[in-house]
């Protein structure tokens, strides 16, 4: 049993070191390729040859993305070791920041319904929670009036926390992929996401002990995120 | 019931019938002993019985002795007789219990008295007088007369005799059945004291059966779920509907198997995410990797200006790509230790060990010796191509000595091969020994040499994926010896 348990924290550990030690290593050739590639566009500007010029914006679009998935990676593993400062959080508020950081200069709405005393837990995390859940229903919103609904309900042991919004939803066969990472469900080349951010979610939330469902609504998207208090 | 109380009961209901036993053993033989005192007492009275008849003749004898002899000699047996009888008389009076006998002893007792009062005293106190007045002769003939000739003393003497008979005949009668009895007696307490004995060993049998019973099943239940436990199935249960010790450690086992369940599931989830992790990752990082690759390659066709600060940027550039292929091909090839099923192969060791030689080009002036005696395995081939290329090829690739050697032997281990790789090489200092083995560990500068630090995690994933273990034994500047073990 005990044997277990402890292969069982080797093991994690050995995942969080995996995801770290990849992402470190691969930074490091992705920096110098992309040091490489601009400066050679500098020593070669005004004569790059024929279709050269793009291949340098393609390559560098590539690095770029790259860079961003080796990123999240990082994020990844550090859920279980970063950001471990327990504080009060007043969602209401926070919602609210975010909503005005968010909204500017785009047709959005942002809601709030229900009510939930202030409390203590992960507060970066959860914000980074909520943060990314917002910003997904706005990205993949077709809708020229963005609506998102955000309910909060107090349970015994948890704040429940919905996300709802009229976007276009997601198709059912891919429901249980889309918190593992770095699945899209955009074309790779038209969006600037790299699918990391609801694995990282997921991830935040079961590392806090909490639950997470998305599902279809008739008008919409909604997702679900059970958060224990502590 | 609680299972020792089971215990207790059991044990004291055993007790108790062999205490039953003991206890009715004890009342029979007291009940023999008493019997047996009868019978001796019998044998007794018989006895005492012949002396007073003996006395009587004594007595007789004197009697007659005196009137023929005249002689006051003569008397003295009459009277030691006389006070004999009263004596055994006084004596068996109370031994009898028999009112038929005491009435006998009475009736003789009363004629020996009548006897004596009647006829022997009158008769010797008329002797007397003739001895010593012979003119009383008349008056001792009239009595000889009236009371000897007439036989009336004999009679007496035979009245007595025939009591006596009679007596003896009725107490013989009585010690018959006292010993009857007794015979009876001894053959009952025998009948009793086996049956008891028998049913004593029943009810202990029983007991111990029934209490067998309830331990037997769970027990053999509890081996059972302890034996699936130790062949790592978790999947066990038991069911205790009874209420007692063996049903709360049924149901600790039941705890304790349904955590090492939890345990397991877990582990075996963690293991499989984590495979699954590092194949999406090394997978998804593929795709823009490849683009990077390709469009660097156009570049570097397209462009024509041979300068050779560009020329070496290029270079550069592409040797990064490569790098980064390189770490991911890494990832994905140590995700996928343990996914797929291989068929396994037979073949001879030392001609895999020329195709890796071969396939890896070591430095023409280094050596590699092979093991001397052949041997022919049937195995997964890839598994252990992979293994013993990676060891192989850092034999070659870390070596720093002008006469560089690697030396392959094999040598058998119980159920296993033990094979080693080891080479002349700079050794590896011991703080690096168990690090060696992680992802990405490697002891250089990671730009200096071509490699991810990955070969050597894929070799320990691959060696205990197998059941095999893998070690290291080395020696600062002199050698370093990977000996790993191989199922046969």
């Amino acid at each position: 049993m005990e044997d277990c348990e402890t292969r069982l924290l080797k093991l994690n550990a050995e995942y969080e070191e995996f995801a770290y030690i990849v992402s470190h290593d691969l930074k490091a050739p992705v920096r110098a390729v992309n040091n490489l590639a601009a400066w050679l566009e500098e020593d070669l500007a005004g004569n790059l040859p024929g279709d050269s010029e793009e291949n340098f914006r393609l390559l560098r679009n590539r690095v770029a993305r790259l860079d961003k998935m080796i990123s999240a990676l990082l994020d990844f593993s550090r859920v279980a070791r970063h950001e471990l400062e327990i504080s009060e959080i007043d969602l209401s508020q926070k919602i609210e920041v975010l909503s005005t950081s968010l909204t500017t200069g785009k047709n959005i709405i942002i809601r709030q319904s229900g009510q939930v005393p202030v409390f203590k837990t992960y507060a970066g995390k959860l914000t980074y929670v909520l943060q990314e859940l917002l910003q997904n229903a706005i990205l993949f919103n077709d809708k020229t009036q963005t609506e998102i609904l955000v309910t909060l309900q107090d349970e015994t042991d948890n704040i429940r926390i919905v996300v709802e919004d009229n976007g276009p939803g997601m198709a059912e066969a891919n429901l249980p992929k889309i918190f593992t990472m770095f699945y899209t469900s955009a074309p790779k080349d038209t969006m600037e996401t790299t699918g990391a951010g609801l694995a990282i979610v997921n991830k935040i939330v079961t590392f806090a002990g909490g639950q997470i469902f998305a599902e279809n609504t008739s008008g919409g998207f909604r997702v679900t995120v059970i958060w224990p208090k502590i | 019931m609680k299972l020792l109380t089971k215990l207790y009961l059991g044990i004291g209901l055993i007790l108790l019938v062999f205490s039953i036993v003991t206890f009715s053993y004890l009342y029979q033989s007291a009940k023999l002993d008493h019997r047996m005192d009868k019978v001796q007492l019998s044998s007794e009275v018989l006895r005492q019985s012949e002396k007073m008849q003996k006395s009587l003749v004594d007595m007789e004898t004197g009697f007659r002795g005196f009137l023929i002899g005249e002689d006051e000699s003569f008397l003295q047996p009459y009277h030691k007789g006389h006070d004999e009888g009263n004596r055994i008389y006084k004596e068996i009076m109370p031994l009898l219990e028999d009112t038929a006998e005491i009435r006998l002893l009475e009736e003789i007792g009363r004629i020996e008295e009548d006897w004596r009062d009647n006829f022997s005293l009158v008769v010797i106190d008329a002797k007397r007088k003739v001895i010593k007045n012979p003119k009383y002769e008349a008056d001792f003939e009239l009595a000889l007369d009236t009371l000897v000739k007439t036989g009336y003393g004999k009679m007496k003497m035979d009245l007595l005799r025939r009591k006596f008979e009679e007596f003896d005949r009725h107490h013989l009668e009585n010690k018959n059945e006292q010993l009857k009895l007794f015979h009876q007696s001894l053959e009952y307490t025998r009948i009793i004291s086996s049956i008891l004995t028998v049913l004593a060993i029943i009810t202990g049998i029983f007991i111990a059966y029934l209490l067998g019973k309830t331990v037997r099943k769970r027990l053999t239940a509890m081996i059972n779920l302890a034996d699936q436990i130790a062949k790592g199935n978790f999947k066990g249960h038991l069911t205790d509907n009874k209420k007692d010790e063996m049903s709360l450690l049924s149901r600790s086992l039941n705890t304790m198997v349904d955590k090492l369940n939890l345990y397991f599931t877990n582990l075996t989830k963690a293991n499989k995410e984590l495979d699954q992790f590092a194949y999406v990752v090394s997978h998804d990082l593929k795709a823009p990797l490849r683009a990077i690759n390709n469009l660097a390659e156009w570049i570097s066709e397209d462009i024509t200006d041979k300068d050779p600060e560009i020329m070496k940027k290029l270079e550069l550039m592409r040797g990064r790509v490569q790098r980064m292929e390189n770490l991911i091909n890494g990832i994905l090839a140590y995700s996928k230790v343990g996914r797929k099923d291989i068929a396994p192969e037979t073949f001879e060791v030392n001609t895999l060990l020329g195709n890796i030689i071969d396939m890896l080009a070591p430095p023409s002036n280094y050596q590699i010796i092979l093991p001397t005696q052949p041997l022919t395995l049937t195995t997964q081939k890839i598994m252990l191509v992979q293994v013993l290329s990676n060891l192989i090829g850092n034999s070659f690739k870390y070596n720093n000595k002008p006469d560089g050697v690697t030396v392959i032997t094999w040598r058998e281990a119980g159920s296993f091969y033990e094979f080693m790789v080891k080479d002349n090489g700079p050794g590896i200092p011991e703080q690096f020994h168990d690090r060696i083995f992680g992802v990405f560990q490697t002891i250089e500068a990671r730009d200096t040499r071509e490699s991810t630090g990955i070969g050597l995690a894929i070799v320990k994933k691959i060696i205990e994926e197998k059941g095999g273990r893998i070690r290291i034994e080395s020696k600062e500047n002199e050698f370093t010896s990977f000996i790993f073990t191989w199922p046969r």
